[in-house]
C-alpha cells in the first residue's frame, strides 16, 4: 500500500484559523476524486475523526494553524509528528468534545497499534488574527501557498 | 451546625474555555449552582450583510460535532423565507443526514464523554464497578474501544451523500446537491449493517433491535434486562443496572419542563415549506412538556433573556427582534458576580419557562397521546417518568433508548428513495423572514434569519446547549443544568464528579471555535522553521 492522506485543519469562520481547510481547497485542483494514492481531508474543527481518517494511509500530512508562537504571523513550520508525540497530554480528562488533532493521534496509535501510520508530517503555520471573519491575511495565505507548492513539488501532483 | 462551602469547577466539559460552574453547598449538599459559558460564539456577526446563503457555509462550521444539524436548520430557514418546493427526494437525504449524525453521537457520546465517570473510584464499593471498569475505562476499556470505532460507521453514510463529515454544505434551499445512485444505496445499507453488527445489535443491546423496541413501559426494559445473559451483560443492559446500583437516578432532576422542536421531516409532508405546518410535518414529534400537560410548540413562544448575559441589555425578545448581541467585559469564574452578568449563554425561555432540550425531552414528547400516524408513538418514557422521574440515568437512557428505532428510520428512509425522482428544484430569492429547526443529538437547534434587500439582516443561532447551560432568567429563575445540580450529594469536593456527570450528562457542548494548535511554545518550534 502507498496511499497518502493530507489532512487541513482549522475553522474558517475564525479567519486566520481556517488555512488548513484553505490548503485542502487550493489542493483539490490537482487531486481529483478518482486519485487512489492520494486522500483530501478538510478536517474543519473534527478531531476525532482523524482516528478513522488515518485508517488506510502509510503517509499522513497535516496542515494546520498554530498560536502563540511569538513569531510573525505566516512563519511557516514543518515538523515530524514524533515532535507532537512528545506533548501529547494522555490524559482522558481532556478526551471530550474539544479533543484535538494531537491528542486523537495519540488515541489512534494506541487503537490502530501496528497499522498506526509511521510517516506522518506536520505543516504549522503562524497565526495572529482568529477574529469571527472569514477572510484570511495575506502572509497567512502566502504561508498557506509554500505549503502547496511543497506538497505538489513533493507528491509530484498535476493539475487535473 | 451547618457547614457551608463554595467550590469553583472549571472545566466541568474537561476541555479549556467550555463550562464553568460555581456551587454553593451546605453540609455536602448543593443548595445552589451558576453555569457559566466561559467563551463567547458570536458567529451570527459574521452573517450580518452578506448572501442570505452564508448561513448554509458559516453554520456548519459552528461546530465539528452539530455540523449536519446546523445545515439542516440553515437550508430549511430559507425554504421557509424563499417559499421553495421539496421533493420527497430532498426530504428524505436531509432525514438521513440527520439522522445518521445522531445515531453516531449516541456510541461516542457514551463512551467518550459519559461512562468513563462511571469508572470512577467514587463507584469502587459497588458491585457492578469492575465490570464497568472493565468495558468504559477511557482508552483501554474494551466497550470504549469497539463503541467509538462503531461510531465511525454512521457518518460514512452521512459522507456518501454530503462528500464529508463534518462541515458538509449539501443540503440547500430547494433540496440537496447530491445525485444518488444505486450503489451508493446499496453502500449505505452495507455500512449501516455492518455498524448494527459490530455493535449495536452485540455489544449494546445483545438482543435483535425487533425485540428491544418491543419495550413499552419501565417494567418491560426491567423484565428485558433479565431476560437472558446476553442482554443482561449488553452494554445497555449494564448500564440499567449499574445506573441503578450507583444511585444515578437519584441525582440531576433538572427544572422539570422540556422543550423539543422536533425533526426528520416527512417526506410527504413539507413539499411546500411553511413555517405553520412545519411541526405537523416532523416524524420526531416537537412540543413543550410542563410536567403535566402537552403542548404544541410554536416558535414564536421561545424568547432570550440576556439580563445575567455579557451583552447589553435589552428586553427579552423573540429571536426576530433581539438584535445582533453587543458583547460586554466579561470575569473568570473567580472574580464573577453571579447577582450581574456572568456567562456568555443568554438564557432562553419557553412561556417564560426555562427548559430542557435533549433526547428527554425527545422522547417525552414521543408519549404525546396525541401523536400523529406518522409521527413516533412511544409511550416508555412518559412512564419513566412517573416511576423515576427525571435524573442523570433517566436522561441518559432516554439517549441510549434512540439509537434502535433510528437505525429502523435510516434502512426505511434509504429505500424510499426514488432514484429517478428529482433531488432539487431552483428556488427564487425572496426577502422575509424565516425559521428552520431540527433536534441536533443534543437537543432543540434552531436559525431564524431574516433578509432585507437580498442580504442578510439578521441571523440568530439557538444552539441546545443554550437551553441547557443558559444562566438565570430576568426573575432570577436557574436554567436546567442550574437547577439539575441543586440537591446533588457531593461526596469529595476535591473531585466533585456528581457535579460533571450531571452537566455532561446534558452533553452540553461549547467549544468548536478555534482549533489552532497550541502544544508547543515559539521556542520549541524554533527549530523547525521553514
Amino acid at each position: 500500500m502507498n496511499k497518502t492522506a493530507i489532512m487541513g485543519f482549522g475553522n474558517p469562520c475564525r479567519s486566520d484559523d481556517g488555512i488548513g481547510c484553505f490548503v485542502i481547497d487550493q489542493l483539490r485542483a490537482y487531486v481529483d476524486d478518482e486519485n487512489d494514492e492520494i486522500s483530501l481531508f478538510d478536517m474543519g474543527t473534527s478531531a476525532f475523526e482523524v482516528l478513522f481518517k488515518l485508517q488506510g494511509h502509510n503517509r499522513i500530512i497535516i496542515v494546520d494553524a498554530v498560536i502563540n508562537t511569538n513569531e510573525p504571523p505566516g512563519t511557516l513550520y514543518k515538523l515530524p509528528a514524533s515532535e507532537i508525540d512528545a506533548a501529547i497530554q494522555d490524559d482522558p480528562m481532556v478526551f471530550l468534545h474539544g479533543l484535538k488533532w494531537d491528542q486523537a493521534l495519540s488515541y489512534a496509535k494506541k487503537i490502530l497499534t501496528t497499522n498506526y501510520p509511521t510517516d506522518i508530517e506536520v505543516y504549522l503555520i503562524a497565526v495572529d488574527n482568529l477574529k469571527l471573519e472569514i477572510e484570511i491575511s495575506e502572509d497567512v495565505k502566502n504561508a498557506g501557498q509554500k505549503v502547496i507548492d511543497l506538497i505538489i513539488e513533493n507528491l509530484k501532483l498535476k493539475k487535473w | 451546625m451547618a457547614i457551608s462551602k463554595e467550590l469553583n469547577i472549571s472545566p466541568v466539559g474537561r476541555v479549556e474555555g467550555d463550562l464553568d460552574v460555581k456551587v454553593y453547598m451546605e453540609d455536602g449538599v448543593v443548595t445552589r449552582a451558576h453555569t457559566q459559558a466561559a467563551m463567547f460564539r458570536g458567529f451570527e456577526k459574521i452573517m450580518e450583510g452578506k448572501d442570505p446563503q452564508s448561513g448554509l457555509i458559516v453554520t456548519p462550521r459552528i461546530c465539528g460535532i452539530c455540523g449536519g444539524s446546523h445545515l439542516y436548520c440553515a437550508s430549511s430557514a430559507l425554504d421557509t423565507v424563499w417559499q421553495t418546493q421539496l421533493t420527497p427526494n430532498a426530504l428524505l437525504l436531509r432525514a438521513l443526514g440527520q439522522a445518521c449524525e445522531t445515531i453516531q453521537s449516541i456510541p461516542r457520546w457514551f463512551y467518550a464523554i459519559f461512562a468513563t465517570d462511571m469508572a470512577n473510584k467514587k463507584f469502587a464499593n459497588q458491585p457492578l464497578y469492575a465490570e464497568v471498569v472493565k468495558r468504559w475505562s477511557a482508552y483501554v476499556g474494551t466497550s470504549f474501544q469497539s463503541g467509538v470505532t462503531a461510531s465511525a460507521l454512521p457518518v460514512q453514510v452521512y459522507a456518501i451523500f454530503g462528500g464529508q463529515w463534518p462541515h458538509s454544505s449539501y443540503m440547500v434551499p430547494g433540496g440537496v446537491m447530491c445525485a444518488p445512485t444505486l450503489k451508493d444505496i446499496t453502500r449505505a445499507h452495507a455500512i449501516m449493517n455492518q455498524f448494527r453488527k459490530d455493535w449495536l445489535e452485540t455489544t449494546f443491546l445483545g438482543c435483535s433491535i425487533e425485540r428491544y423496541r418491543q419495550i413499552r413501559t419501565w417494567e418491560d426494559m426491567l423484565a428485558w434486562v433479565d431476560e437472558n445473559e446476553s442482554q443482561k451483560n449488553s452494554d445497555l443492559g449494564l448500564f440499567i443496572r449499574a445506573g441503578m446500583e450507583f444511585g444515578l437516578h437519584k441525582f440531576g432532576q433538572g427544572v422539570g419542563k422540556f422543550i423539543a422542536y422536533g425533526t426528520y421531516i416527512h417526506k410527504d409532508l413539507w413539499n411546500n415549506p411553511k413555517i405553520e405546518t412545519r411541526q405537523h410535518a416532523v416524524i420526531s414529534p416537537g412540543g413543550f412538556f410542563d410536567g403535566k400537560n402537552f403542548h404544541d410548540f410554536n416558535h414564536l413562544n421561545v424568547q432570550e433573556h440576556v439580563s445575567h448575559a455579557w451583552y447589553k441589555d435589552v428586553a427579552a425578545a423573540h429571536p426576530w427582534n433581539e438584535p445582533l448581541p453587543t458583547p460586554m467585559p466579561s470575569q473568570n469564574l473567580l472574580n464573577t458576580d453571579f447577582n450581574s452578568k456572568y456567562s456568555w449563554s443568554k438564557a432562553p425561555r419557553y412561556d417564560g419557562f426555562a427548559a430542557e432540550a435533549g433526547p428527554l425531552s425527545r422522547v417525552i414528547m414521543n408519549a404525546n397521546p396525541s401523536n400523529e400516524k406518522h409521527q413516533i408513538q412511544d409511550p416508555l418514557f412518559l412512564d419513566i417518568m412517573e416511576k423515576l422521574g427525571p435524573s442523570v440515568f433517566t436522561r441518559t437512557l432516554a439517549r441510549l433508548h434512540e439509537a434502535p428505532r433510528l437505525y429502523d428510520y435510516i434502512d426505511e428512509w434509504l429505500r424510499q428513495i426514488d432514484l429517478n425522482g428529482d433531488f432539487y428544484i431552483k428556488p427564487t430569492e425572496r426577502d422575509g423572514k424565516g425559521f428552520g429547526a431540527t433536534e441536533a443529538a443534543r437537543g432543540a437547534l434552531a436559525h431564524w434569519i431574516e433578509i432585507e434587500n437580498g442580504v442578510i439582516k439578521n441571523y440568530q443561532v439557538m444552539a441546545p446547549t443554550t437551553w441547557n447551560v443558559g444562566p438565570n432568567d430576568d426573575k432570577g429563575n436557574p436554567g436546567p443544568i442550574e437547577a439539575a445540580l441543586e440537591g446533588t450529594e457531593i461526596e469529595d469536593p476535591h473531585d466533585p464528579v456528581e457535579v460533571g456527570m450531571v452537566a455532561r450528562s446534558f452533553d452540553s457542548c461549547l467549544v468548536c471555535t478555534v482549533h489552532a494548535h497550541d502544544a508547543k511554545s515559539g521556542t520549541e518550534l524554533a527549530k523547525f522553521k521553514l
